[in-house]
Protein backbone atom coordinates (compact mmCIF):
# COMPACT_ATOMS: atom_id res chain seq x y z
CA UNK A 1 0.00 0.00 0.00
CA UNK A 2 1.50 3.29 -1.10
CA UNK A 3 1.29 6.58 0.75
CA UNK A 4 -1.64 8.86 -0.17
CA UNK A 5 0.74 11.60 -1.35
CA UNK A 6 2.54 9.15 -3.60
CA UNK A 7 -0.78 7.88 -4.97
CA UNK A 8 -1.87 11.45 -5.72
CA UNK A 9 1.42 12.14 -7.48
CA UNK A 10 1.04 8.98 -9.56
CA UNK A 11 -2.55 9.97 -10.46
CA UNK A 12 -1.46 13.48 -11.50
CA UNK A 13 1.38 12.07 -13.63
CA UNK A 14 -0.96 9.58 -15.23
CA UNK A 15 -3.50 12.33 -15.94
CA UNK A 16 -0.88 14.59 -17.49
CA UNK A 17 0.31 11.81 -19.77
CA UNK A 18 -3.19 10.78 -20.80
CA UNK A 19 -4.49 14.20 -21.71
CA UNK A 20 -2.17 15.81 -24.27
CA UNK A 21 -4.09 18.66 -25.88
CA UNK A 22 -2.60 19.96 -29.10
CA UNK A 23 -2.29 23.42 -30.53
CA UNK A 24 -1.08 23.71 -34.07
CA UNK A 25 0.85 26.65 -35.56
CA UNK A 26 1.94 26.97 -39.17
CA UNK A 27 5.01 29.18 -39.57
CA UNK A 28 4.44 29.45 -43.31
CA UNK A 29 5.37 26.26 -45.11
CA UNK A 30 3.46 24.89 -48.08
CA UNK A 31 0.54 23.63 -45.87
CA UNK A 32 1.35 19.99 -46.75
CA UNK A 33 2.23 19.18 -43.13
CA UNK A 34 -0.85 21.06 -41.89
CA UNK A 35 -3.10 18.93 -44.05
CA UNK A 36 -1.37 15.82 -42.70
CA UNK A 37 -1.85 17.06 -39.11
CA UNK A 38 -5.57 17.54 -39.77
CA UNK A 39 -5.62 14.05 -41.29
CA UNK A 40 -3.98 12.74 -38.10
CA UNK A 41 -6.87 14.17 -36.08
CA UNK A 42 -9.64 12.60 -38.18
CA UNK A 43 -11.57 9.54 -36.94
CA UNK A 44 -9.47 7.37 -39.27
CA UNK A 45 -6.39 7.67 -37.05
CA UNK A 46 -8.41 8.08 -33.84
CA UNK A 47 -5.94 10.28 -31.96
CA UNK A 48 -8.51 10.67 -29.19
CA UNK A 49 -7.66 7.18 -27.89
CA UNK A 50 -4.49 8.79 -26.48
CA UNK A 51 -6.54 11.62 -24.99
CA UNK A 52 -5.48 13.95 -27.81
CA UNK A 53 -7.76 16.92 -28.42
CA UNK A 54 -7.03 19.68 -30.91
CA UNK A 55 -7.61 22.96 -29.07
CA UNK A 56 -7.63 26.37 -30.71
CA UNK A 57 -6.01 28.07 -27.76
CA UNK A 58 -2.32 27.93 -26.72
CA UNK A 59 -3.25 28.73 -23.11
CA UNK A 60 -5.08 25.42 -22.89
CA UNK A 61 -2.64 23.27 -24.86
CA UNK A 62 0.09 20.87 -23.72
CA UNK A 63 1.82 20.08 -27.00
CA UNK A 64 2.69 22.68 -29.65
CA UNK A 65 2.80 21.32 -33.20
CA UNK A 66 4.86 23.61 -35.44
CA UNK A 67 5.10 23.30 -39.21
CA UNK A 68 7.03 25.40 -41.69
CA UNK A 69 10.30 27.33 -41.41
CA UNK A 70 10.90 30.06 -38.84
CA UNK A 71 11.04 33.43 -40.60
CA UNK A 72 11.51 37.12 -39.84
CA UNK A 73 7.78 37.82 -39.82
CA UNK A 74 6.53 35.17 -37.45
CA UNK A 75 9.40 34.18 -35.14
CA UNK A 76 7.98 36.58 -32.54
CA UNK A 77 4.46 35.14 -32.95
CA UNK A 78 5.79 31.59 -32.54
CA UNK A 79 7.71 32.56 -29.41
CA UNK A 80 4.60 34.29 -28.05
CA UNK A 81 2.47 31.18 -28.56
CA UNK A 82 5.12 29.08 -26.83
CA UNK A 83 5.30 31.49 -23.89
CA UNK A 84 1.50 31.54 -23.52
CA UNK A 85 1.40 27.78 -22.98
CA UNK A 86 1.40 26.64 -19.35
CA UNK A 87 3.97 24.17 -18.02
CA UNK A 88 4.27 21.21 -18.38
CA UNK A 89 4.47 21.59 -22.17
CA UNK A 90 6.33 20.13 -25.13
CA UNK A 91 7.07 21.19 -28.71
CA UNK A 92 6.91 18.89 -31.74
CA UNK A 93 8.41 20.21 -34.99
CA UNK A 94 6.59 18.56 -37.89
CA UNK A 95 8.24 18.22 -41.29
CA UNK A 96 11.52 19.10 -42.98
CA UNK A 97 10.89 22.88 -42.98
CA UNK A 98 10.31 22.99 -39.23
CA UNK A 99 13.49 20.96 -38.70
CA UNK A 100 15.92 23.09 -40.73
CA UNK A 101 14.07 25.34 -43.16
CA UNK A 102 13.46 22.68 -45.80
CA UNK A 103 13.21 23.91 -49.38
CA UNK A 104 12.98 27.49 -48.09
CA UNK A 105 16.38 27.25 -46.38
CA UNK A 106 18.73 30.02 -47.52
CA UNK A 107 15.95 32.39 -48.62
CA UNK A 108 16.53 35.94 -47.30
CA UNK A 109 13.46 36.01 -45.04
CA UNK A 110 14.05 32.56 -43.52
CA UNK A 111 15.74 32.18 -40.13
CA UNK A 112 15.92 28.38 -40.36
CA UNK A 113 14.20 25.64 -38.38
CA UNK A 114 11.83 26.45 -35.54
CA UNK A 115 14.42 25.01 -33.14
CA UNK A 116 16.16 28.40 -33.38
CA UNK A 117 13.14 30.15 -31.87
CA UNK A 118 11.60 27.70 -29.39
CA UNK A 119 13.04 24.63 -27.63
CA UNK A 120 11.91 21.68 -29.74
CA UNK A 121 11.55 18.31 -28.01
CA UNK A 122 10.67 16.04 -30.92
CA UNK A 123 11.42 16.35 -34.62
CA UNK A 124 9.16 14.48 -37.04
CA UNK A 125 10.88 14.15 -40.40
CA UNK A 126 9.24 13.96 -43.79
CA UNK A 127 7.96 16.26 -46.51
CA UNK A 128 5.26 15.88 -45.47
CA UNK A 129 5.34 13.22 -42.73
CA UNK A 130 2.55 10.64 -42.76
CA UNK A 131 -0.23 10.87 -40.14
CA UNK A 132 1.24 7.76 -38.47
CA UNK A 133 4.60 9.52 -38.09
CA UNK A 134 2.95 12.66 -36.72
CA UNK A 135 0.96 10.64 -34.18
CA UNK A 136 4.17 8.83 -33.22
CA UNK A 137 5.78 12.25 -32.70
CA UNK A 138 2.98 13.29 -30.33
CA UNK A 139 3.28 10.01 -28.43
CA UNK A 140 7.05 10.49 -28.16
CA UNK A 141 6.42 13.89 -26.52
CA UNK A 142 3.90 12.54 -23.99
CA UNK A 143 6.42 11.32 -21.31
CA UNK A 144 7.89 14.85 -21.27
CA UNK A 145 4.58 16.13 -19.88
CA UNK A 146 4.71 13.99 -16.72
CA UNK A 147 6.55 16.60 -14.65
CA UNK A 148 7.10 20.36 -14.79
CA UNK A 149 10.52 20.81 -16.41
CA UNK A 150 12.94 23.68 -15.85
CA UNK A 151 12.91 26.47 -18.46
CA UNK A 152 14.57 25.44 -21.70
CA UNK A 153 16.54 27.39 -24.31
CA UNK A 154 16.05 26.97 -28.07
CA UNK A 155 18.36 24.09 -29.00
CA UNK A 156 18.55 24.38 -32.81
CA UNK A 157 17.69 21.73 -35.36
CA UNK A 158 17.80 17.95 -35.08
CA UNK A 159 21.25 16.81 -33.87
CA UNK A 160 23.53 16.04 -36.79
CA UNK A 161 22.36 18.89 -39.01
CA UNK A 162 22.62 21.77 -36.57
CA UNK A 163 20.98 25.10 -37.22
CA UNK A 164 21.17 27.35 -40.24
CA UNK A 165 22.93 30.18 -38.45
CA UNK A 166 25.64 28.01 -37.02
CA UNK A 167 24.21 28.13 -33.52
CA UNK A 168 24.70 24.50 -32.55
CA UNK A 169 22.93 25.17 -29.21
CA UNK A 170 22.45 22.37 -26.69
CA UNK A 171 22.80 18.66 -26.91
CA UNK A 172 22.05 16.76 -30.08
CA UNK A 173 18.55 15.38 -30.25
CA UNK A 174 17.89 12.11 -32.01
CA UNK A 175 15.09 12.46 -34.55
CA UNK A 176 12.39 9.85 -34.07
CA UNK A 177 12.73 8.69 -37.65
CA UNK A 178 15.95 8.73 -39.61
CA UNK A 179 16.19 12.02 -41.37
CA UNK A 180 16.53 11.65 -45.11
CA UNK A 181 16.97 13.86 -48.08
CA UNK A 182 13.79 15.80 -48.74
CA UNK A 183 13.30 14.23 -52.15
CA UNK A 184 13.50 10.70 -50.73
CA UNK A 185 10.90 11.72 -48.17
CA UNK A 186 8.54 12.87 -50.90
CA UNK A 187 8.93 9.56 -52.68
CA UNK A 188 8.41 7.54 -49.52
CA UNK A 189 5.35 9.55 -48.51
CA UNK A 190 3.77 9.01 -51.89
CA UNK A 191 4.36 5.27 -51.61
CA UNK A 192 2.80 5.15 -48.17
CA UNK A 193 -0.25 7.14 -49.20
CA UNK A 194 -0.98 4.75 -52.10
CA UNK A 195 -2.37 2.07 -49.81
CA UNK B 1 -30.98 14.36 23.96
CA UNK B 2 -28.91 17.16 22.47
CA UNK B 3 -26.49 14.75 20.86
CA UNK B 4 -29.27 12.66 19.34
CA UNK B 5 -30.94 15.81 17.96
CA UNK B 6 -27.60 16.92 16.58
CA UNK B 7 -27.07 13.50 15.03
CA UNK B 8 -30.57 13.62 13.54
CA UNK B 9 -29.72 16.81 11.62
CA UNK B 10 -25.98 16.22 11.12
CA UNK B 11 -26.22 12.81 9.49
CA UNK B 12 -28.61 13.81 6.67
CA UNK B 13 -26.65 17.04 6.12
CA UNK B 14 -23.37 15.16 5.82
CA UNK B 15 -25.04 12.68 3.49
CA UNK B 16 -26.31 15.49 1.25
CA UNK B 17 -22.83 17.08 1.19
CA UNK B 18 -21.18 13.72 0.42
CA UNK B 19 -23.57 13.01 -2.47
CA UNK B 20 -23.11 16.56 -3.77
CA UNK B 21 -19.31 16.32 -3.76
CA UNK B 22 -19.44 12.86 -5.33
CA UNK B 23 -21.75 14.01 -8.15
CA UNK B 24 -18.98 15.49 -10.36
CA UNK B 25 -17.20 12.10 -10.28
CA UNK B 26 -20.36 10.44 -11.55
CA UNK B 27 -20.77 13.10 -14.24
CA UNK B 28 -17.10 12.62 -15.24
CA UNK B 29 -17.75 8.91 -15.79
CA UNK B 30 -20.99 9.67 -17.64
CA UNK B 31 -19.12 12.02 -19.99
CA UNK B 32 -16.39 9.40 -20.48
CA UNK B 33 -19.12 6.95 -21.50
CA UNK B 34 -20.58 9.63 -23.77
CA UNK B 35 -17.21 10.05 -25.52
CA UNK B 36 -16.90 6.26 -25.89
CA UNK B 37 -20.38 6.02 -27.46
CA UNK B 38 -19.73 8.99 -29.77
CA UNK B 39 -16.42 7.39 -30.80
CA UNK B 40 -18.10 4.10 -31.60
CA UNK B 41 -20.69 5.93 -33.74
CA UNK B 42 -17.72 7.37 -35.69
CA UNK B 43 -16.07 3.91 -35.82
CA UNK B 44 -13.22 4.98 -33.51
CA UNK B 45 -11.86 3.34 -30.38
CA UNK B 46 -12.30 6.50 -28.37
CA UNK B 47 -10.59 7.69 -25.18
CA UNK B 48 -10.48 5.72 -21.93
CA UNK B 49 -13.60 5.88 -19.74
CA UNK B 50 -11.74 8.00 -17.17
CA UNK B 51 -10.68 10.58 -19.80
CA UNK B 52 -12.74 13.52 -18.41
CA UNK B 53 -11.24 12.91 -14.95
CA UNK B 54 -7.71 12.77 -16.45
CA UNK B 55 -8.41 16.06 -18.25
CA UNK B 56 -9.70 17.74 -15.08
CA UNK B 57 -6.72 16.55 -12.97
CA UNK B 58 -4.26 17.66 -15.62
CA UNK B 59 -5.83 21.11 -15.81
CA UNK B 60 -5.75 21.45 -12.02
CA UNK B 61 -2.04 20.51 -12.02
CA UNK B 62 -1.02 22.98 -14.74
CA UNK B 63 1.11 26.02 -13.89
CA UNK B 64 -1.08 28.79 -15.21
CA UNK B 65 -1.97 32.28 -14.07
CA UNK B 66 -5.50 33.63 -14.41
CA UNK B 67 -5.93 36.10 -17.26
CA UNK B 68 -7.96 38.29 -14.91
CA UNK B 69 -8.31 38.32 -11.11
CA UNK B 70 -12.00 39.18 -11.21
CA UNK B 71 -12.60 36.26 -13.56
CA UNK B 72 -10.74 33.93 -11.16
CA UNK B 73 -12.96 34.96 -8.25
CA UNK B 74 -16.14 34.67 -10.31
CA UNK B 75 -15.13 31.21 -11.54
CA UNK B 76 -14.66 29.99 -7.97
CA UNK B 77 -18.01 31.53 -7.00
CA UNK B 78 -19.88 29.83 -9.84
CA UNK B 79 -18.61 26.41 -8.71
CA UNK B 80 -19.88 27.09 -5.17
CA UNK B 81 -23.26 28.27 -6.48
CA UNK B 82 -23.70 25.32 -8.84
CA UNK B 83 -22.70 22.87 -6.08
CA UNK B 84 -25.19 24.64 -3.79
CA UNK B 85 -27.98 24.20 -6.34
CA UNK B 86 -27.22 20.45 -6.57
CA UNK B 87 -27.10 20.20 -2.76
CA UNK B 88 -30.55 21.86 -2.53
CA UNK B 89 -31.96 19.17 -4.84
CA UNK B 90 -30.46 16.35 -2.77
CA UNK B 91 -31.68 18.01 0.44
CA UNK B 92 -35.26 17.96 -0.90
CA UNK B 93 -35.61 21.76 -0.78
CA UNK B 94 -37.66 24.07 -3.02
CA UNK B 95 -37.20 23.20 -6.69
CA UNK B 96 -37.79 26.73 -8.02
CA UNK B 97 -35.16 28.16 -5.65
CA UNK B 98 -32.68 25.49 -6.76
CA UNK B 99 -33.33 26.31 -10.46
CA UNK B 100 -32.83 30.03 -9.81
CA UNK B 101 -29.59 29.40 -7.89
CA UNK B 102 -28.29 27.35 -10.81
CA UNK B 103 -29.20 30.34 -12.97
CA UNK B 104 -27.09 32.55 -10.69
CA UNK B 105 -24.15 30.15 -11.13
CA UNK B 106 -24.47 30.42 -14.90
CA UNK B 107 -24.66 34.21 -14.75
CA UNK B 108 -21.46 34.22 -12.64
CA UNK B 109 -19.78 32.08 -15.31
CA UNK B 110 -20.94 34.51 -18.01
CA UNK B 111 -19.50 37.44 -15.99
CA UNK B 112 -16.21 35.53 -15.59
CA UNK B 113 -16.01 34.88 -19.32
CA UNK B 114 -16.86 38.51 -20.08
CA UNK B 115 -14.28 39.93 -17.63
CA UNK B 116 -11.58 39.75 -20.32
CA UNK B 117 -11.53 41.83 -23.47
CA UNK B 118 -10.76 39.01 -25.89
CA UNK B 119 -13.19 39.29 -28.84
CA UNK B 120 -13.69 35.51 -28.89
CA UNK B 121 -14.57 35.49 -25.20
CA UNK B 122 -17.03 38.33 -25.80
CA UNK B 123 -18.61 36.45 -28.70
CA UNK B 124 -18.85 33.38 -26.43
CA UNK B 125 -20.52 35.48 -23.73
CA UNK B 126 -23.24 36.61 -26.14
CA UNK B 127 -23.90 33.00 -27.00
CA UNK B 128 -23.88 31.83 -23.39
CA UNK B 129 -26.60 34.43 -22.80
CA UNK B 130 -28.63 33.00 -25.72
CA UNK B 131 -28.31 29.54 -24.11
CA UNK B 132 -29.35 30.94 -20.73
CA UNK B 133 -32.36 32.64 -22.32
CA UNK B 134 -33.38 29.28 -23.82
CA UNK B 135 -32.63 27.06 -20.81
CA UNK B 136 -33.72 29.08 -17.80
CA UNK B 137 -37.40 29.67 -18.74
CA UNK B 138 -37.72 26.09 -20.01
CA UNK B 139 -36.40 24.73 -16.73
CA UNK B 140 -38.66 27.01 -14.67
CA UNK B 141 -41.72 26.00 -16.74
CA UNK B 142 -40.79 22.33 -16.34
CA UNK B 143 -40.46 22.92 -12.57
CA UNK B 144 -43.93 24.50 -12.57
CA UNK B 145 -45.26 21.43 -14.42
CA UNK B 146 -43.66 19.14 -11.79
CA UNK B 147 -45.14 21.30 -9.04
CA UNK B 148 -48.64 21.20 -10.53
CA UNK B 149 -48.58 17.40 -10.65
CA UNK B 150 -47.19 17.04 -7.13
CA UNK B 151 -49.16 19.88 -5.55
CA UNK B 152 -45.95 21.33 -4.11
CA UNK B 153 -42.62 22.73 -5.29
CA UNK B 154 -40.70 20.84 -2.62
CA UNK B 155 -38.29 18.37 -4.22
CA UNK B 156 -39.15 15.82 -1.52
CA UNK B 157 -42.89 16.10 -2.34
CA UNK B 158 -42.27 15.86 -6.10
CA UNK B 159 -40.11 12.77 -5.59
CA UNK B 160 -42.91 11.14 -3.55
CA UNK B 161 -45.74 12.14 -5.91
CA UNK B 162 -47.02 10.52 -9.09
CA UNK B 163 -44.16 10.65 -11.68
CA UNK B 164 -44.64 13.84 -13.78
CA UNK B 165 -43.08 12.00 -16.76
CA UNK B 166 -46.07 9.61 -16.78
CA UNK B 167 -48.71 12.27 -16.11
CA UNK B 168 -47.28 14.69 -18.72
CA UNK B 169 -45.41 12.64 -21.36
CA UNK B 170 -44.43 15.64 -23.54
CA UNK B 171 -42.09 16.78 -20.74
CA UNK B 172 -39.58 14.20 -22.06
CA UNK B 173 -38.78 16.41 -25.07
CA UNK B 174 -38.21 19.46 -22.90
CA UNK B 175 -35.95 17.46 -20.60
CA UNK B 176 -33.98 16.26 -23.64
CA UNK B 177 -33.48 19.86 -24.78
CA UNK B 178 -32.42 20.88 -21.25
CA UNK B 179 -29.87 18.02 -21.12
CA UNK B 180 -28.51 18.94 -24.56
CA UNK B 181 -28.06 22.54 -23.38
CA UNK B 182 -26.37 21.43 -20.15
CA UNK B 183 -23.99 19.20 -22.11
CA UNK B 184 -23.48 21.96 -24.71
CA UNK B 185 -24.18 19.47 -27.45
CA UNK B 186 -25.09 20.45 -30.99
CA UNK B 187 -27.08 22.62 -31.74
CA UNK B 188 -26.32 24.13 -28.32
CA UNK B 189 -22.50 24.03 -28.67
CA UNK B 190 -22.46 27.59 -29.95
CA UNK B 191 -20.59 29.23 -27.06
CA UNK B 192 -17.58 26.94 -26.63
CA UNK B 193 -16.64 23.32 -27.15
CA UNK B 194 -13.86 20.77 -26.93
CA UNK B 195 -14.41 19.79 -30.52
CA UNK B 196 -13.47 21.47 -33.76
CA UNK B 197 -16.58 20.66 -35.76
CA UNK B 198 -18.70 23.70 -35.04
CA UNK B 199 -18.96 27.35 -35.85
CA UNK B 200 -16.98 28.77 -32.93
CA UNK B 201 -14.28 26.47 -31.54
CA UNK B 202 -13.39 28.47 -28.46
CA UNK B 203 -15.65 31.19 -27.16
CA UNK B 204 -16.42 31.80 -23.52
CA UNK B 205 -13.45 29.76 -22.24
CA UNK B 206 -10.86 31.39 -24.57
CA UNK B 207 -8.88 33.14 -21.83
CA UNK B 208 -9.20 30.41 -19.20
CA UNK B 209 -6.18 28.17 -18.67
CA UNK B 210 -5.06 25.42 -16.31
CA UNK B 211 -6.81 25.43 -12.92
CA UNK B 212 -9.15 28.23 -13.98
CA UNK B 213 -10.41 26.22 -16.92
CA UNK B 214 -10.74 23.29 -14.49
CA UNK B 215 -13.01 25.45 -12.28
CA UNK B 216 -15.14 26.34 -15.30
CA UNK B 217 -15.32 22.63 -16.16
CA UNK B 218 -16.22 21.68 -12.57
CA UNK B 219 -19.04 24.24 -12.47
CA UNK B 220 -20.23 22.83 -15.78
CA UNK B 221 -20.22 19.29 -14.34
CA UNK B 222 -22.33 20.45 -11.39
CA UNK B 223 -24.73 22.00 -13.89
CA UNK B 224 -24.97 18.67 -15.74
CA UNK B 225 -25.45 16.87 -12.41
CA UNK B 226 -28.30 19.28 -11.62
CA UNK B 227 -30.02 18.62 -14.94
CA UNK B 228 -29.57 14.83 -14.62
CA UNK B 229 -31.15 14.89 -11.14
CA UNK B 230 -33.87 17.21 -12.50
CA UNK B 231 -34.66 14.61 -15.16
CA UNK B 232 -34.60 11.78 -12.62
CA UNK B 233 -37.10 13.80 -10.55
CA UNK B 234 -39.65 13.39 -13.35
CA UNK B 235 -39.92 9.73 -12.32
CA UNK B 236 -38.30 9.56 -8.89
CA UNK B 237 -40.84 7.06 -7.52
CA UNK B 238 -40.01 4.55 -10.27
CA UNK B 239 -36.18 4.26 -10.36
CA UNK B 240 -36.24 2.07 -13.49
CA UNK B 241 -38.27 4.70 -15.34
CA UNK B 242 -35.95 7.45 -14.04
CA UNK B 243 -32.84 5.65 -15.32
CA UNK B 244 -34.65 4.88 -18.59
CA UNK B 245 -35.61 8.55 -18.96
CA UNK B 246 -31.99 9.68 -18.42
CA UNK B 247 -30.74 7.05 -20.89
CA UNK B 248 -33.39 7.99 -23.48
CA UNK B 249 -32.76 11.75 -23.26
CA UNK B 250 -28.98 11.18 -23.31
CA UNK B 251 -29.24 8.91 -26.36
CA UNK B 252 -31.37 11.57 -28.05
CA UNK B 253 -28.72 14.26 -27.42
CA UNK B 254 -25.89 12.02 -28.70
CA UNK B 255 -27.77 11.23 -31.92
CA UNK B 256 -28.69 14.89 -32.47
CA UNK B 257 -25.10 15.93 -31.69
CA UNK B 258 -23.72 13.58 -34.32
CA UNK B 259 -26.25 14.51 -36.99
CA UNK B 260 -26.27 18.30 -36.57
CA UNK B 261 -22.70 19.54 -36.83
CA UNK B 262 -22.10 23.23 -37.50
CA UNK B 263 -25.49 24.32 -36.27
CA UNK B 264 -25.83 28.05 -35.64
CA UNK B 265 -27.42 29.98 -32.78
CA UNK B 266 -30.60 30.31 -34.85
CA UNK B 267 -30.88 26.51 -34.89
CA UNK B 268 -30.32 26.52 -31.12
CA UNK B 269 -33.15 29.00 -30.66
CA UNK B 270 -35.46 27.13 -33.05
CA UNK B 271 -34.84 23.71 -31.49
CA UNK B 272 -34.78 25.06 -27.93
CA UNK B 273 -37.96 27.08 -28.02
CA UNK B 274 -39.69 25.32 -30.92
CA UNK B 275 -39.30 21.80 -29.59
CA UNK B 276 -38.60 22.17 -25.87
CA UNK B 277 -40.86 25.20 -25.41
CA UNK B 278 -43.83 23.72 -27.30
CA UNK B 279 -43.50 20.45 -25.36
CA UNK B 280 -43.44 22.14 -21.95
CA UNK B 281 -46.40 24.39 -22.82
CA UNK B 282 -48.45 21.36 -23.89
CA UNK B 283 -47.42 19.71 -20.61
CA UNK B 284 -48.51 22.78 -18.61
CA UNK B 285 -51.91 22.90 -20.34
CA UNK B 286 -52.36 19.17 -19.70
CA UNK B 287 -51.38 19.58 -16.07
CA UNK B 288 -53.99 22.33 -15.63
CA UNK B 289 -56.66 20.08 -17.21
CA UNK B 290 -55.69 17.12 -15.03
CA UNK B 291 -54.98 19.02 -11.84
CA UNK B 292 -56.53 17.68 -8.66
CA UNK B 293 -55.33 20.45 -6.38
CA UNK B 294 -51.95 22.15 -6.09
CA UNK B 295 -50.05 25.30 -5.49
Amino acid sequence: MREPRELLRAWVQRSRMRSPWLVHFDCGGCNGCDIEILDTLTPRHSAERFGVINVGDPRQADILFVTGPANQRNARVLRNIYDEMAEPKAVVAVGSCAAHGGIFRGAPNILGGVGDVVPVDVFVSGCPPTPEQILAGAIKAIPLLAEVRPEREPGGGPGDHGSVHGRPGGEAKAPIFTWRDTRTDVKRASVVSRR
Amino acid sequence: MVTSALAATAVPTLLVLAVTFASPLGIGLLMGLDRKVTASIQLRIGPPLLQPLYDLTKLLAKRANPADRLAAGLLSAQVVMAAGAVALLFAGADLVVAVLILGVARVLFILAAGAVESPFAQLGVGREIILLVIAEPLMLLAAVAYGTVAGSFSVAAIAAAEPPALALPTLGLTLGVLLAIALRKSPFDIATSHHAHQELVKGSTTEMAGPWLALAELGHWFEIAFVVVFIALAAARLPILAVGLIAATYAMTIVVDNTLPRATWRAALAVGWGLGGAAVIVALVLSQLLRTGGP
